[in-house]
């Protein structure tokens, strides 16, 4: 069977008929007999009562295998009302995705006619409540209503209109989704919801109906249910932190995010656990309050760091600051591995690896990214600190300021396969701060699978740096990247995984069209229309040079951008020293995109980028 | 480094064949073609024997402006040779023969200027000469700007004269149409989005037809250009020179001049497009548009209306009810 992706969508008005006038569908583009189907199961949920609010308000119900999500408003009185529907396959249009395009008026046309919607064209409209869900407010009042659905399970329970709806259905969906199980039925509840109505009746329909009516009374929590609800909001509130927001607006669909049961029952003043998912081996660490570690170099190792109890708040913050928390993979329990203690503080970071064969010039792309950007900045608004202060100044004094300054050679230093490089927290303008993570994948024969498999479970996304000067015949970077592609194809993360291809080394091809205009133009901006442009040109030119395992990011990935760089501006070294000076050409605008495809930048332009 | 004579000059032509000449003379600089490059005129003598004079450019030791410099030369020269294909060179241009420009030590290698610059006693130019000197420039920026490229610095420095025509030299700040802007050129042969506080946009081919008309103006009356209405107190002048001066939205492209002259397009229309890199180019826009069908630009036919799915699946059996 073939797996559409496709939504439909009908927009009602009043219209004059023969009769009178009716309330129907003016445009659709499902077949009429669908159409009719659709219509007589949501008739009662096309708008509130002709006296109702004007404002605008939501229905969201599952018929079968289909959903439907209608937006309804009537802005002067019931006979301007008008409504869309959203329909397509419940395992589509999801709960999840009818609360994110909330505020999406949809109906984009194709000239004259209504267009069926491929699910992906609605990326750009997806804007998630995870901030407003985690409020004090929302989460006080979540509590008492999951107790109602727990106890309630399959049927209705109302709740009076509230400012909270949609936060309070965003955290309802994401653990009924997430986190709560059927066990009777073996599955997950399904959320269906109205956002507000002032109609007491109601026709039957199925699943969990959650409903904004006026005249219904505000719950009290449920005597039976009330403490495993407040269990599974704190685990909600936890594991917020470990997911990463926005950029991957369905969670990985596995029980492995399942967390273990709460032995007891948490008030909500020591909620205070953050689950990061380890970068090297994919499990889940709470960075609460964690044991740190300090790194001996005389010793070459960890060991354990205990503050004394003495400490000045000074000597503490010191300590801290170049602490880490230990890591021990569940499947290699003799073996441990340690992550900067700032990596998880701030939350999630995004993840991001850069791919590419040894010599593709990737350390020195990596290097001339963070020195620029402690040279010159993100530019347009971002602002960047450093997190891992420590590593982060080693890396600048070892490897940034020789490379830089001095024009050296970097050795790439081995790390193992998944190498953290730097983590830093960005911030765009006077929005939230998200830290992101640069780590540094061992490409070509040092490519280890099942190490990249785990980090390829946590990446977001991930740099491929190519070399201009092997076009075309770089077998170890063709195999490094389909093994990469592969992996990612087996997990099923290949379509939400973002990339930007680089094109490194591309002052080698600068006197060549079109790798001349985009070597000149500007670093560190964010347009969607040039990165567009870019990708094209840089994509035609990989096919045209034969080099097609480099433009398969592309070809299989979502969200996906084309690069040229130069980290070096030239590639002649003498006795380890690049001769002619070191001089990076556009090294940051991978970063930033990729950071606009990740949800890490907002921005509307960040929202264009790699589509 | 120091070219010398018995050096093996190892460089590209203009089509990415490489040669090899080994110096036999080094001639004093001839001039200094701009603030970056030092330029040196050598004789080589290729491996087959044959002897050749050549003009030597080299950044300055030490000085990243100075690859710069040469990069755009060697850009000018390699995008006014591939625009040319098969047919003769244009003399109204300078011509790259060979270059270098990976290495350690990179240079150029240009066939010698002819003339001497308008702005040198032996560049002056009579007014019997007015009117070749016109065409002859103009002939020139057209070459260059239907190469894709903007020289940018057109002054009476860089612009030759032998008594019989024009030619532009001195790329060193020549550029690539639609790259960004920036402060390049002196005064007073500087376009006003040339000059600092001004710049904004991107590099277009009538960027360099300002200061083409100032030169025209200059070397026509011998007077500077004050005010751009002094124009229209030149009548053999103010047909040809219309519109330049004023807002570069009305600027009128070379071709227009020409026009005015009454004179054909000296390129040859010859260009072909690359169509590899066009036809990847549509592959990607395929890809895109599969990917992202909402993108698909709303003026184009869209794809064909069988995307629309059918109901694949009689309706299941309804599960447990509310009420
Ligand atoms: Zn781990």
């Amino acid at each position: 069977m073939a797996v559409t992706t496709v939504l439909h969508q009908a927009s009602y008005s009043w219209q004059r008929t023969r009769s009178g006038t009716a309330f129907g569908p003016v445009r659709s583009t499902l077949a009429a007999p669908e159409l009719q189907r659709v219509h007589r199961r949501i008739e009662h949920w096309l708008r509130t009562s002709p006296s109702g609010s004007p404002g605008l308000s939501h229905f969201y119900g599952n018929f079968d295998r289909d959903a439907v999500f209608v937006r309804r408003v009537q802005p002067r009185g019931g006979r301007s009302a008008i409504s869309h529907l959203l329909v397509g396959p419940s395992a589509l249009l999801t709960p999840r995705l009818a609360l994110e395009l909330r505020d999406w008026q949809w109906l984009p046309t194709q000239g004259e006619h209504l267009a069926p919607l491929e699910i992906r064209a609605l990326d750009q409209y997806r804007v998630s409540l995870d901030a407003e869900a985690h409020s004090p407010e929302a989460l006080a009042r979540l509590t008492p209503l999951l107790s109602h659905v727990l106890a309630t399970g399959e049927g209705v329970v109302e709740l009076p209109p509230s400012d909270y709806a949609y936060s309070l259905l965003w955290g309802l969906q994401a653990i009924l989704d997430g986190l709560a199980f059927d066990l009777s039925r073996r599955t997950r509840w399904k959320l269906t919801f109205e956002t507000y109505d002032d109609r007491p009746a109601l026709p039957s329909g199925s699943g969990v109906f959650v409903r904004f009516r006026t005249g219904a009374k505000e719950p009290a929590s449920h005597p039976v249910y009330a403490s495993v609800a407040d269990q599974l909001v704190a685990t909600y509130t936890h594991r917020s932190a470990a997911v990463r927001a926005g950029a991957d607006p369905d969670p990985h669909p596995s029980g492995a995010h399942m967390p273990s049961p709460v032995p007891v029952r948490p008030s909500p003043a020591s909620v205070t656990s953050k689950l990061i998912t380890c970068p090297i081996c994919a499990s889940t660490v709470d960075w609460a309050d964690p044991a740190l570690y300090r790194y001996d170099p005389l010793m070459g190792s960890y060991a354990e760091l205990t503050i004394p109890a003495t400490a000045s708040d000074t000597q503490r913050a010191q300590m801290m600051r170049t602490a880490f928390v230990r890591c021990v993979d569940p499947e290699e329990p003799g073996s441990a591995h340690y992550l900067p203690l700032a990596y998880g503080q701030y939350g999630a970071p995004a993840v991001y690896g850069f791919i590419g064969a040894t010599k593709s010039g990737k350390t020195h792309l990596l290097t001339a990214m963070i020195g620029q950007m402690e040279k010159h900045g993100l530019g347009f608004g971002l602002r960047h600190r450093p997190l891992t202060l420590a590593g982060h100044k080693s890396l600048i004094d070892e490897q940034v300021s020789p490379f830089l300054n001095k024009s050296q050679v970097i050795e790439q230093t081995r790390l193992g396969t998944v190498g953290l490089v730097d983590v830093l927290l960005i911030r765009d303008g006077e929005g939230e701060a998200r830290p992101i993570a640069l780590f540094d994948v061992a490409g070509g024969d040092l490519l280890e699978i099942e190490a990249a498999r785990k980090f390829l479970d946590v990446v977001d996304g991930l740099i491929f740096v190519v070399n201009a000067a092997e076009l075309g015949q770089d077998e170890l970077g063709d195999r490094t990247f389909n093994t990469v592609l592969e992996l990612l194809e087996g997990s099923g993360r290949l379509a939400e995984v973002s990339a930007a291809v680089v094109l490194c080394k591309a002052d080698l091809l600068r006197f060549d069209d079109p790798v001349t205009l985009w070597m000149r133009q500007e670093d560190r901006v964010l347009d969607a229309q040039a990165s567009l442009n870019e990708s094209a040109d840089v994509y035609a030119y990989l096919r045209a040079r034969d080099a097609d395992a480099w433009t398969r990011p592309y070809r299989e990935g979502r969200k996906a951008t084309l690069h040229v760089a130069s980290a070096t501006g030239s590639d002649i070294v003498v006795d380890k020293t690049f001769v002619r000076g070191v001089r990076p050409c556009r090294v940051l605008n991978p970063l930033i995109s990729l950071m606009a495809m990740t949800g890490v930048l907002t921005s509307p332009e960040a929202r264009k980028i790699g589509i | 480094m120091t070219t010398q004579p018995g050096q093996r000059l190892v460089f590209l032509d203009v089509r990415g064949v490489q040669e090899e000449a080994t110096v036999t003379a080094v001639g004093e600089d001839p001039l200094p073609v701009g603030s970056h490059l030092r330029s040196r005129s050598l004789t080589l003598e290729y491996v087959d024997g044959t002897p050749n004079e050549v003009l030597h450019l080299s950044p300055e030791l030490g000085r990243s402006a100075g690859y710069d410099a040469l990069d755009n030369e060697i850009l000018a020269g390699l995008r006014l040779s591939r625009l040319c294909g098969s047919y003769p060179y244009p003399s109204c241009v300078s011509r790259l023969l060979g270059y270098e420009a990976h290495g350690e030590h990179p240079f150029a290698l240009l066939a010698p200027y002819r003339g001497e610059p308008v702005g040198s006693t032996g560049g002056r130019i009579l007014p019997t000469e007015k009117s070749a000197f016109q065409r002859s420039l103009l002939a020139g920026v057209r070459w260059v700007s239907a190469a894709g490229i903007a020289h940018r610095a057109l002054s009476p420095f860089n612009v030759h004269w032998d008594g019989m025509s024009a030619q532009i030299t001195g790329f060193s700040d020549a550029t690539i149409a639609g790259a960004p802007r920036a402060v390049v050129g002196v005064p007073p042969w500087q376009a006003p989005e040339q000059r600092p506080g001004q710049v904004n946009g991107a590099v277009t081919d009538k960027d360099d037809v300002w200061a083409a008309g100032r030169l025209i103006y200059y070397v026509s009356t011998g007077r500077d250009l004050v005010r751009g209405d002094q124009v229209c107190d030149e009548p053999d002048l103010a047909h040809l020179l219309g519109g330049i001066f004023g807002p570069i939205g009305e600027r009128p492209s070379v071709r227009e001049l020409l026009d005015r002259l009454n004179l054909a397009d000296p390129v040859p229309r010859l260009a072909v497009p690359d169509t590899d890199l066009r036809q990847w180019r549509a592959e990607f826009l395929r890809l895109r548009a599969c990917k992202h069908p909402h993108t698909v630009d709303r003026d184009k036919p869209s794809a064909p209306s069988g995307t629309t799915p059918k109901p694949s699946e009689p309706p299941r059996r309804r599960r447990r009810l509310w009420r």
